[in-house]
């Protein structure tokens, strides 16, 4: 890029100069590019250490001969650049300045010029803010589309490293990269965060570290400035890229589930997108925040955390001040303690009346001093809250009570919409009562003995007392106090209230009223797999209970759980939440059991019922943890069974509910619904513990799970009837909670549970994966090419080719998230094969049969590695296919073979594993013969007689024409050459000689042309040869010439070789051509309009046919048999044909669509003749060539970089 | 292979939700038909000792979760299964479209020594539903035929039709699979060698 000029006062040092000439000179930055002198290392160490590496390792001095003073006016990045600039200079600016005098002049009018240029660009200043960004993209190869979210200098280690590597950290979106240049030695490092299994803090030498593990290695990061935020940071972007390898890792079943929707991640995603680059880390930051804010009061989803301010609040009863934090949303100010003391207080701004600023007179040791206090009054009470001790109370009132006023505009907008909803509540017949009040609690016949019914009158006062006396303003103080009163369980009449209150419900129901209601009328009458599903288990929920007996508990039933599968269709209908949502009905009133329920699933037991029950499944492994952390033995007997896992999923999804009589269970959901989910980890401890000593004892898996299931049966509750009768100690569930909590309380916090989780939960997301993955592989594994391994290998890789495609593509469809695009086929194509030259023909091929997803993607991999040569030649050609092949299957397409020449040659001259020139030698012999043959077979009437001489002759010239078109690139072989340089219309003369049959309109004029050029042929020899080489040498300079020179000699060793067998052939052919080819001729014009080539030639064995494989028979003799190859790559993988043998008829009907499958591979070895005429002329001529054949049979390895 | 006195025959049962998994178990074990069962959440099993062929042996029926989601669950106890029973129900052509996935998924999850040969048995449930009748017998035995001969039934929990029949015919495949079972792991070498011919067929006849 252009800069503003800079003074430079010793040019030379660090720098090499390039290029210069009076004016200007291009200079390189030492330990850059390839130089490997000890200096220039240690320079290049220096620059990846400070800011410089990030500056440019190019740069455009202007020089001044009366001064030492050189002016740096450009620096690049890439040589390219640079000397994109330097040719400008030289082009328009030289002329011009040669013709001004003075040095002075000169300055001015290049600093003028640059002026003019710079007010184009964007300013320099904007470039030096985005400089990490340019060295991330540079050093790590990263498209615009991958966004830097921070970078930092800090050490390195590896598995293997000793030592520390210092160097710059840069965390992107979806990737964590390292880079570190040490006298020589380079660590270049990029890791998508959805390969890591693991982040944990940990100490290097004495110091705090990262550890991020990923299924093979281990990276330390030390010295890394905000460590903390850098952790946040890091635990943020990798649970998003979990979220995304579950998006991603839907299986077989998903099918049925069609309805679009948008995912939380796609919202995320949507959001993130509108942050500029700069401010990124500060979102990420923020978000952090903001998600502990809402965790820690649990807000709804929406509220975003505004400002947070330390104060204190003055204790409603003593007026003594209790120290913490006050935080300010949209529509709440929260306030807490911190752990210490355990209070919080939540007020919504809706409830307030007035906010005032008062003076309140300071109690503590300056009884004189006066301070600000806030006094909030809520709406129709007496009480009020009072902070004070805080930085700038005007300010805090100020924003408080400018919420609060927008609070009331929406309120009042709300109402408006609660009315709405109470005309559908009334229409609706939604439930206002719980159904307790009409058909109680017990499944039997209500019976209440006074002494239970006195347990609970003394409960609810003992609750109305401590209401009563923790009352603050419209919101009550929680201090922790509580805790043991809802461990007690509950008072009836209490139950809905405390429940919304405590889960966070209240707070989603009041940010969107009616919303029940709405969702109800919205959805009426959709359908979706989740509707059928919700169905199927309404009266397989809490059937023992009369109000599910009849139609009145169904019907709540089926409107709260279809209400909540359109509110989330992420999670939908997950079993469990109906027979929860049963329980919850019978206690609180149907739009009450709406919310508790959206509370439970995004808030209390998070993920618990997605699609892939992770959440469960983390909590189900942090309960193993624990198990074998407090009860070794009982842990490691359970499991050697293996049993732990599955006994306690329906403990922690249904809350004990499916498990419990639900009478009993609903204490535990008394305690769920205020302390989380750690609540079921503490219960199943406890109850593990209860019946541990008879747990050893059986040895069976299914006694522990009947001892187990007994002892759960038998847990009753004091407010309800007792115990079954015969159940022989049945505990209590409000004592078992009791002495859980006692127990187990203190070590089982919710920081806890959610740091366990997050170590956790990498691991078992990853584990989803690997099953997917396997199942994968089982599906194709019969039917590839490839053996188990090498299909787990790559679907590690085209998995990540999705993962591209997910991170860098905005795709709004999930399902196509599951699919490779073109880019990302082309780079696994790059990474994997040495044929990617085809990439772009190959996707489009492959797309036409749709997506290209593992199974096409591994069929098509499977005829680029290991395919026969056949199947190899059906594809090559079927790359170039020109939509008019298929009509006129038995002529040649030369449009086709000219497509084909073109990227062949590119495979034999580019290609650096081919750099050989035999191949290319060999490759322009099949060109040549295959024109003979096309030729031969169009104009066989004419009989044209070509000598040996000629045809090599014609092979020379054939050589040119393919080295010019690869030249002149792709595109030549449209029949319009006169443009493309003589070189690539050279191809197309040769190959369009007997086009005049063709059918192509557009080409008749280059046909002609082609034949008057055909007659020309050795004057635009001898031109072409000439035009070439020039060309070579501009082109690529020394090496060029190398090339020309072994270029003869190549030439004539490969025509000793080749060509007697190669002539032989040809006569072979045109002896015994002649009449077939007529025949073939008349068939063609039989069948014009045949709809399926290979069909209509299979049916109809023709006798060209029969020719063609003689003259395939003598190309075959000189080449290897082709047959002899295929069993050899069946034997190969031996492993996969026996794992396979199951799976292969059921994947075989799954499969069976695809054109590239080992099936349709078998196929076409078993019927080689079956193709088109293009094809018969292409392989018979590939055949002629014995390197050709060896080229085209032998096994290409799969390159595994890692 | 008499000589063992206690024989444990492991079966899982397999099919969407809904389709009457546990309602078969239990009028097989039972012999109680209820509508009053809960979804079942996770897995669940019953054990019921029968007389195979003059023989004793302990069924310990495991009956599991519909729902594909908890697909997910690890699903250890495939593990040393003998017979596996893929149910669908023959009102719903879904749950019947779905067999193809439940074997495939338990080859995949309990990955038994021999797949090609391990014993299933289908059973169409609820064909006392005679109106609503989606699925014809024809249809699901060609299914079955074509999956290598696999014994099928048509039942009704709620009726007890053929339910005896069917569990029947499920120990005797049980059996012969255990059988087959302990003949590798006595002569583990020998029958490697000649593991490969197709003799050995579970000769279960309907």
């Amino acid at each position: 890029m252009w800069t503003t000029p800079e003074e430079i006062l010793i040019a030379n040092a660090l720098w090499t100069t390039r290029e210069s000439n009076r004016f200007f000179a291009l200079q390189e930055r030492r330990g850059h590019g390839k130089t490997t002198s000890f200096f220039s290392r240690i320079i290049g160490t220096f620059d990846s250490l400070s800011d410089a590496h990030r500056t440019c390792p190019y740069r455009i001095l202007l020089s001044q001969p009366d001064s030492e003073v050189s002016y740096q006016i450009a620096k690049a990045h890439h040589r390219e650049e640079i000397e994109h600039h330097w040719h400008w200079l030289e082009e328009n600016i030289l002329e011009r300045l040669d013709s001004i005098e003075s040095p002075e002049d000169v300055r001015q009018f290049v600093f003028g010029k640059l002026e003019s240029i710079a007010k184009a660009k964007p300013s320099a200043a904007q470039q030096e803010a985005d400089a990490p960004v340019i060295a991330f993209r540079r050093l790590f190869q990263m498209p615009p589309e991958e966004r830097l979210v921070t970078s930092c200098l800090c050490n390195y280690w590896s598995n293997k490293h000793t030592m520390p590597k210092k160097g710059w950290l840069y965390v992107s979106v979806n990737h964590f990269n390292f880079y570190s240049f040490i006298l020589g030695e380079e660590v270049r490092l990029s890791i998508p965060w959805t390969h890591v299994v693991g982040v944990v803090e940990v100490t290097r030498f004495m110091a705090p570290a990262i550890r991020i593990t990923t299924s093979t290695h281990k990276h330390v990061l030390s010295s890394v400035p905000d460590r903390e935020m850098m952790l946040q940071l890091f635990y943020q972007l990798t649970a998003k890229a979990m979220s995304r390898l579950l998006e991603i890792s839907d299986d077989a079943f998903s099918y049925l589930d069609t309805l679009e929707y948008e995912t939380q991640l796609m919202r995320d995603e949507h959001a993130e997108r509108d942050v500029p680059d700069d401010r990124l880390f500060e979102y990420y930051c923020h978000q952090y925040e903001t998600q502990q804010y809402r965790e820690l009061f649990r807000l709804p989803q929406s509220e975003q955390l505004e400002s947070r301010w330390d104060c204190a609040v003055f204790d409603t009863h003593t007026r003594e001040p209790v120290f913490g934090r006050l935080y300010v949303s949209a529509n709440y100010m929260c306030f807490s303690s911190g752990k210490a003391s355990g209070l919080t207080l939540i007020l919504a701004y809706r409830d307030i009346a007035t906010i005032e600023l008062t003076d309140e007179a300071r109690r503590s040791s300056d009884p004189a001093a006066v301070m600000s206090a806030i006094c909030i009054t809520p709406h129709g009470q007496k009480g009020h809250t009072m902070f004070g001790f805080m930085a700038d109370p005007a300010k805090i009132a100020r924003l408080a009570l400018d919420r609060t006023t927008e609070a009331k505009a929406r309120r009042r907008k709300h109402d408006a919409a609660e009315k709405d909803a109470d005309v559908i509540v009334e229409e609706e017949h939604i439930l206002k009562r719980p159904l307790h009040e009409e058909y109680g609690t017990d499944s039997g016949k209500e019976v209440q003995p006074t002494k239970q019914h006195h347990i609970s009158l003394l409960k609810e006062q003992q609750w109305h007392a401590f209401l009563e006396e923790n009352a603050c303003g419209a919101s009550t103080f929680r201090t922790g106090a509580e805790r043991d009163l809802v461990v007690k369980g509950i008072p009836l009449k209490l139950r809905p209230q405390l429940w919304m209150e405590y889960s966070g419900a209240l707070h989603d129901m009041q940010a969107a009223p009616g919303e029940y209601a709405r969702l109800l009328v919205a959805n009426r009458g959709r359908t979706c797999l989740a509707i059928e599903e919700i169905e199927r288990d309404l009266h397989r929920s809490l059937p023992e209970h009369p109000a599910f007996q009849r139609d009145v508990g169904i019907d709540a039933l089926r409107r709260v759980l279809t209400a909540y599968a359109w509110r989330n269709p992420e999670i939908g209908y997950c079993q469990a939440m109906n027979i929860v949502t049963s329980v919850m009905l019978i206690y609180t009133s149907e739009e009450e059991a709406f919310w508790l329920l959206c509370a439970l699933c995004e808030r209390l037991l998070p993920d618990y019922y997605t699609k892939k029950i992770v959440g469960a499944l983390v909590d189900q492994r942090v309960f193993e943890n624990l198990v074998t952390e407090f009860m070794p033995e009982l842990g490691r007997h359970l499991e050697a069974t293996g049993l732990l896992g599955m006994l306690s999923l329906p403990w922690f999804i249904t809350m004990f509910v499916s498990v419990m009589p639900f009478q009993s269970a609903v204490s535990v959901l008394d305690c769920v619904f205020y302390d989380g989910a750690r609540v079921l980890l503490m219960l199943g401890l406890q109850l593990l513990e209860d019946n541990y000593d008879e747990l050893l004892q059986q040895p069976e898996d299914c006694y522990i799970m009947a001892t187990l299931t007994q002892a759960l049966q038998a847990i009753s509750n004091t407010e309800t009837r007792t115990t079954h009768k015969g159940d022989k100690k049945g505990s209590n569930v409000n004592s078992l909670l009791h002495r859980a909590y006692n127990k187990y309380g203190h070590y089982v916090t919710n920081e806890y549970l959610i740091k366990q989780r997050r170590n956790v939960r990498l691991g078992v997301v990853q584990e989803l994966q690997n099953s997917v993955s396997r199942s994968a592989v089982r599906t194709v594994v019969g039917d590839s090419l490839f053996d188990k391994d090498e299909l787990a290998f790559l679907h590690r890789e085209f998995h990540d080719g999705c993962m591209k495609v997910a991170f860098w593509t905005q795709q709004k469809d999930r399902h196509k998230r599951r699919y490779l695009d073109q880019t990302q086929f082309g780079a696994l194509l790059r990474k994997l094969t040495e044929w990617d030259v085809f990439a772009d023909a190959m996707y489009t091929l492959l797309h036409k049969e749709g997506p290209v997803n593992f199974v096409s993607f591994t069929n098509a991999l499977g005829i680029v590695c290991r395919g026969s040569l056949n199947s190899r030649l059906v594809m090559l050609l079927r790359m170039f296919e020109t939509p008019n092949t298929r009509k006129f299957p038995d002529k040649v397409d030369h449009q086709q073979l000219a497509n084909l020449w073109q990227h062949l040659s590119e495979l034999f001259t580019t290609n650096s594993c081919e750099k050989d020139m035999r191949y290319e030698q060999a490759f322009n012999e099949v060109v040549a013969t295959a024109v003979t043959l096309a030729s031969k077979q169009e104009c066989l009437p004419m009989s044209v007689h070509v000598s040996d001489g000629e045809e090599r002759e014609g092979t020379a010239e054939h050589k040119h024409g393919a080295d010019s078109a690869r030249q002149t690139g792709v595109g030549g072989g449209d029949g319009e050459g006169e443009d493309k340089g003589t070189g690539a219309s050279e191809t197309n003369v040769v190959v369009e000689k007997g086009a005049p049959t063709a059918d192509d309109d557009d080409d008749n004029d280059d046909d002609a042309e082609a034949l008057s050029d055909a007659g020309d042929r050795d004057d635009d020899d001898d031109d072409d040869e000439e035009v070439e080489e020039e060309e070579k040498e501009v082109a690529t300079g020394d090496d060029g010439e190398q090339n020309a020179g072994d270029e003869n000699e190549a030439t004539s060793k490969g025509g000793q070789v080749v060509v007697p067998e190669a002539s032989e052939g040809q006569h072979t052919t045109q002896a015994e051509d002649g009449e077939p080819g007529e025949e073939e001729e008349e068939e063609s014009a039989q069948k014009p309009a045949a709809p399926e080539v290979t069909t209509a030639a299979d049916m109809t064995p023709t006798p060209a046919a029969d020719a063609d494989a003689v003259l395939m028979m003598v190309a075959e003799e000189v080449g290897s048999h082709p047959a002899s190859h295929h069993p050899a790559t069946t034997a190969s993988t031996p492993a996969s044909a026996t794992a396979s043998a199951t799976t292969q008829q059921r994947d075989r009907t799954r499969s069976e669509a695809s054109l590239w499958s080992k099936a349709s591979v078998e196929e076409m070895e078993a019927n080689p003749h079956t193709e088109t005429m293009t094809f018969k002329v292409f392989r018979a001529a590939v055949l002629s060539q014995p390197l050709m054949v060896e080229y085209f049979e032998r096994q290409v390895p799969l390159r595994e970089r890692d | 292979m008499a000589t063992r006195k206690k024989v444990l025959l492991k079966v899982i049962i397999l099919g969407d939700s809904g389709v009457g998994k546990t309602s078969l178990m239990n009028q097989y074990v039972n012999r109680k038909f209820s509508n009053q069962y809960k979804a079942t959440i996770g897995a669940d099993f019953l054990t019921k000792e029968v007389t195979v062929d003059d023989r004793l042996v302990t069924m310990q029926i495991w009956d599991t979760a519909g729902q594909e989601r908890f697909q997910s669950l690890g699903v250890a106890f495939y593990r040393g299964a003998d017979c596996c029973v893929l149910v669908f129900d023959v009102t719903v052509p879904r749950s019947f479209e779905s067999l193809e996935a439940w074997r495939d998924e338990f080859l995949i999850q309990a990955s038994p020594r021999d797949p090609e040969h391990f014993p299933f048995v289908v059973l169409g449930n609820k064909v006392d539903l005679k109106d609503n009748r989606a699925i014809t017998e024809n249809r699901a035995k060609s299914w079955c035929d074509e999956k290598g001969n696999i014994p099928y039934f048509e039942t009704s929990a709620k009726e007890a039709t053929k339910v005896e029949t069917a569990f029947l015919t499920i120990a005797r495949a049980a059996l012969q699979q255990e059988k087959d079972e302990d003949i590798y792991h006595d002569f583990k070498d020998a029958v490697n060698l000649d593991d490969v011919p197709d003799k050995k067929q579970d000769g279960c006849g309907c």
